[in-house]
């Protein structure tokens, strides 16, 4: 083998090894005393001057190539080496430290599941006039929520502006200004007049919906309710409806959930009765579409309504509604 | 509201089915029902909905809805009244002032009673129901009430003041100021113009559906009463039990709004139970001062109509049956077209979809079929300031922010922390819960300061943000709009600089990831919308978006951190405006072609005077150097005495490069030799 023939076979043989042992038979092969590098070595002494001038250069760069071969080698295999101490137990300190607030997620989760039925999102203003927020939606002069004392109103009195007490009349915004078929949700921020404890709240968020076409009719409210709560609670959960009363709504329903702790054998989170309310609902009034200028013998549609904080403490298990509110890092940062 | 299961089964020849099953039967059809207690005789707690209280707040009522659901036969206690000789005209006169206040008002009179204790078994039912019962007078009007659901009021006859012609005179009016009454449980009540009473010929005698007075009460010795049966306006009840601050089994039902057709049975109902408990003879005729007729209301029920409604098919034959099972009336009048009539004590129906809402009702929900809608495909339409906000939120939660959900309002004590100008734009609330929510928030940086107080109990260093509505009045217009705030909280004195770099950054980042280049937008030391009146001028700055006002990053004024207790800390916060930042918001990112030919790299070292502005030494590089400089990047900036007091280094990347060639290093060494000389005309040296 002449010198060329080495460093080729050398680089060969060097593309294989992948352990230590194998790079240092490498080593005494190639670089060794008993190598055929050093066998070169002896004859070169030998060699007459002016022949040794010649090849000189040739066998030291040769014999460098190796050494650097060799020294590469020795390297990537140490970087792999097995011998390294390796903790997968060790704390690993979040790269996302930042939460978003429980309800915004509820929000999006359920603004999520609508949207992707085709629902518009639209928001409305949180200062409202008592005709959107009372007398469209067939609340009465004298009914008992118009009470001062149920309702924020602000300064001048004169003005008749309060801040909304619900999402519904976001309800009669859009339609004053849409032309069926309608199909939104609207999430918003809400106020009433109420003493706070852990349970209400003066302050909270609801998200209505409403589906208004010439034959959006109670049927498809079940099927799409149905459909919505399967998504938003991620499982097929026993859904009822019973009757209730609100008045831009006849039939006026209630949805319940069968509830989520016992399924249904009764605890302290349903109060025993195996059931919670989530949902208020119903078929729009003919009054309501009166008042929008609607055509009630040609149209009819279903509104329904739920709030997120209690949405967000069914599903978290939180069990004051203050907390919402709170900004207390130790809440928030659960989330 | 307590019904008694052993009550409710006095109506039906054959038992009702054991009561756990009646809970479930009005819960699915009508009133969420919970048993409150178990045994002999279990009592219901049974939650009327408010448009039901009219037909449904008596056993009667629902024994009807039982009777209905479980197709049982009713049998209601027949009424016999044996009327004497006398007649109740020649005793008593009423005068109702004003009929919108009492739409109905009916009395009979029952002479010779004998008061005394209630028999056992009335007593257990008033108990059951959660009543105490007093004498069989009382306990006997309290009885028909909890069956009829009609309130009723016995007067001691012989205690009325005198009227004329030897008849006494009642009269339903309101109270005159100052008025006084003492009520049946010894109170004093000072009434007035609101109030509507019952008076005698000289003073109020009972606070008209609130309460009876003590005087003209029932007492062991009464011998001669009235019995008044009236329907009064829901309204003037509600607002007057208010103003007393008395609410009453009879002022609840009131509010309710009842039908003025359940006095009919309830009066003579109570005349005959009295007769049975009392004795005494019930006088010829009664009092009825109304304009009320008993003419149901009509609806026309068209059953096309109806499926279309539901959503599903149901025979004629099925609603028929429904309806007919609650009272309804109904009359054919051409092939699936129907005239309903409702019955009369029912102060709920008046539409079609109020019929449609009986026979579900009837049938149950659980019956409804599930009917996916069939529809036109349609695209929403984008809501730009939600998908902002989407976007806001997520990238700025990544960015190690927490989310804050802060109440609308400012107490009075904040108000003071504003100068004039934003105190006139304050919304103010007419009835605040306390003086803690007087005013609609006009900023949300206060709130953010608070939360930055109460945190840092737990917490040494953090960032915040809120995106909510902030409001405002101009011109007496009110105006919402909403803005995304934030701030960086160190307990510890950080530099400021430090805190403003970090503000700076995040929202640059968020500009970047909404598509925004460099080139959009600038920060100035200029400010709109008095914000220099909350923020620290010489610590703030603003943002301009394509060079529109769109908020600001800065230090809060003194006042403030003085008010929060924030002195000791360091804190940056951030307002941005969101509608005009959507009015600019393009949504999409740009992409711009990778560079062809390489870019060659200088570094610069400069010594600076402390206060130049790192813009304007950017500036005259730029300007010196125009035609290949692509980009400055600072890398170092860095203070010390040893550097002089005045003095700053920075330390910058320069990066030429040619769009259509290799740049050769000849060109960029010249480029270098004009930056050098504009950079030493501007006394700023090159180390």
């Amino acid at each position: 083998m002449n010198l060329e023939e080495i460093l080729e076979q050398g680089k060969k043989e060097i593309k294989e090894i992948v352990e230590a042992s194998g790079l240092e038979k490498w080593r005494v092969k190639f670089l060794g005393r008993k190598s055929a590098l050093a066998q070169w070595g002896k004859q070169f002494e030998k060699m007459p001057l002016d022949k040794r001038r010649e090849i000189g250069p040739l066998y030291n760069q040769i014999k460098s190539e190796l050494q650097k071969l060799y020294e590469e080698k020795l390297k990537s295999i140490e970087n792999f080496s097995s011998e390294e101490f390796f903790d997968y137990s060790v704390k690993s300190p979040p790269a996302i430290k930042g939460h978003l607030h429980p309800a915004t997620l509820v929000l999006e989760e359920v603004t999520k599941v609508f949207e992707k039925m085709g629902f518009e999102i639209v928001f409305g203003p949180e200062i409202e006039d008592d005709y959107h927020n009372f007398e469209a939606l067939n609340i009465l002069k004298d009914h008992p929520a118009r009470d001062r004392w149920d309702t924020l109103w602000l300064k001048p009195e004169n003005k008749n502006l309060l801040l909304r007490t619900h999402t519904s009349p976001v309800q009669i915004r859009y339609l004053e200004t849409h032309q069926p078929p309608i199909k939104m949700i609207t999430p918003g921020r809400c106020f009433r007049h109420e003493a706070t404890d852990s349970t209400h709240e003066m302050q909270f968020h609801q998200i209505e919906g409403l589906v208004v076409s010439e034959n959006a009719s109670l049927a498809n409210f079940k099927y799409l309710i149905e459909t919505a709560i399967e998504a938003i609670f991620k499982k097929k959960l026993k859904i009822r409806i019973v009757p209730d009363y609100f008045p831009f709504v006849s039939p006026g329903l209630e949805i319940d959930i069968n509830c989520l702790k016992c399924q249904g054998r009764g605890c302290r989170l349903c109060g025993g009765k195996g059931w919670l309310e989530i949902m208020g609902a119903g078929m729009v009034h003919p009054k309501v579409f009166e008042n929008v200028g609607y055509d009630k013998n040609k149209y009819q549609g279903f509104a329904f309504g739920l709030g997120l904080e209690r949405l967000a403490m069914l599903k978290y298990g939180i069990n004051d509604i203050r907390l919402f509110h709170s900004s207390d890092l130790r809440f928030l940062k659960q989330f | 509201m307590k019904f008694s299961y052993r009550w409710l089964n006095r109506y039906f020849e054959n038992k009702l089915p054991p009561a756990q099953k009646v809970v479930e039967v009005l819960t699915l059809h009508s009133f969420e029902t919970n048993l409150l207690t178990k045994g002999k005789n279990p009592v219901f707690d049974i939650d009327l909905l408010t448009n039901r209280v009219a037909d449904a707040s008596g056993h009667w009522g629902i024994s009807r809805e039982l009777s209905a659901l479980l197709g049982l036969k009713l049998n209601l206690p027949a009424i016999r009244i044996k009327e004497s000789k006398q007649k109740i005209n020649d005793f008593l006169e009423v005068i109702v002032k004003d009929k919108k206040d009492a739409p109905r008002y009916t009395a009979r009179m029952i002479k010779n009673i004998k008061v005394k204790d209630s028999p056992l078994w009335l007593k257990e039912e008033l108990r059951a129901c959660g009543l105490k019962p007093i004498n069989n007078i009382v306990d006997a009007t309290n009885f028909v009430m909890l069956e009829t659901g009609q309130p009723l009021h016995a007067f001691d006859y012989d205690l009325l003041a005198p009227g004329s012609k030897n008849k006494k005179r009642i009269l339903v009016r309101r109270a005159q100021k100052g008025e006084k009454i003492i009520t049946l449980d010894g109170e004093e009540k000072i009434l007035d113009n609101e109030i509507l009473v019952i008076a005698d010929s000289q003073k109020p005698i009972a606070l008209a559906g609130i309460k009876g007075g003590k005087e003209t009460g029932i007492h062991s010795q009464t011998k001669n009463i009235i019995i008044e049966a009236a329907n009064f306006n829901p309204t003037v009840i509600r607002r007057g039990s208010q103003k007393l601050n008395i609410k009453t089994d009879a002022s609840w039902r009131f509010e309710h709004s009842l039908s003025p057709a359940l006095i009919d049975k309830a009066l003579d109902r109570v005349c005959d139970l009295i007769c049975q408990l009392a004795g005494g003879e019930v006088l010829a005729g009664k009092i009825d001062i109304t304009d009320f007729k008993n003419k149901p209301i009509q609806i026309i029920l068209n059953l096309a109509k109806l499926r279309k409604f539901l959503g599903f098919e149901i025979s004629a034959a099925l609603v028929e049956k429904s309806l007919k099972a609650f009272g309804f009336q109904l009359k054919l009048v051409k092939p699936d077209l129907y005239l309903v009539s409702v019955p009369l004590e029912r102060n709920d129906i008046f539409e079609f979809e109020d019929l449609a809402g009986e026979i579900m009702r009837y049938l149950g929900y659980e019956n409804l079929e599930s009917v996916p809608p069939q529809e036109i495909l349609k695209l929403p339409a984008e809501n730009e300031l939600w998908q902002l906000t989407l976007n806001i939120r997520h990238w700025i939660k990544a960015l190690d922010l927490e989310e804050v959900y802060n109440y609308a309002f400012i107490s009075l004590a904040e108000k003071s922390l504003f100068d004039k100008n934003w105190q006139a734009k304050l919304i103010e609330v007419s009835n605040p819960l306390s003086n803690e929510f007087r005013y609609l928030k006009p900023t949300l940086i206060g709130g953010l300061l608070k939360n930055a107080r109460d945190n840092f109990r737990f917490y040494p260093s953090f960032s915040l943000f809120e995106i909510a509505r902030v409001f405002y009045q101009n011109q007496k217009r009110f105006f919402e709009e909403p803005v995304f705030s934030g701030i960086i909280a160190r307990k510890e004195r950080a530099p400021y600089q430090e805190v403003y770099n970090q503000a700076k950054s995040l929202i640059t980042s968020l500009l970047s990831k909404l598509g925004f280049d460099a080139d959009d937008y600038s920060f100035r030391p200029t400010f709109e919308r008095q914000y220099d009146e909350i923020l620290d001028k010489n610590y703030s700055v603003s943002l301009y978006l394509n060079n529109k006002f769109i908020g600001l990053i800065g230090r809060p004024k003194k006042e403030f951190l003085n008010f929060y207790k924030l002195t000791n800390n360091q804190l940056v916060v951030w307002e941005i405006y969101l509608l005009p930042l959507i009015s600019e918001w393009r949504g999409e990112l740009e992409y711009e072609p990778l560079p062809q030919y390489p870019a060659v790299i200088y570094d610069l070292s400069l010594l600076a005077p402390k206060n130049l502005l790192v813009d304007e030494i950017l500036k005259i590089i730029f300007e010196a150097a125009p035609q290949y400089l692509e980009d400055i990047d600072l890398f170092d900036l860095y203070e010390d005495e040893r550097l002089g007091a005045d003095k700053k280094s920075l330390s910058f990347h320069l990066i030429f490069r040619d769009k259509n060639k290799t740049l050769k290093s000849e060109i960029v060494a010249k480029e270098m030799e004009k930056i050098y000389q504009a950079l030493k005309k501007a006394h700023i040296e090159i180390r």
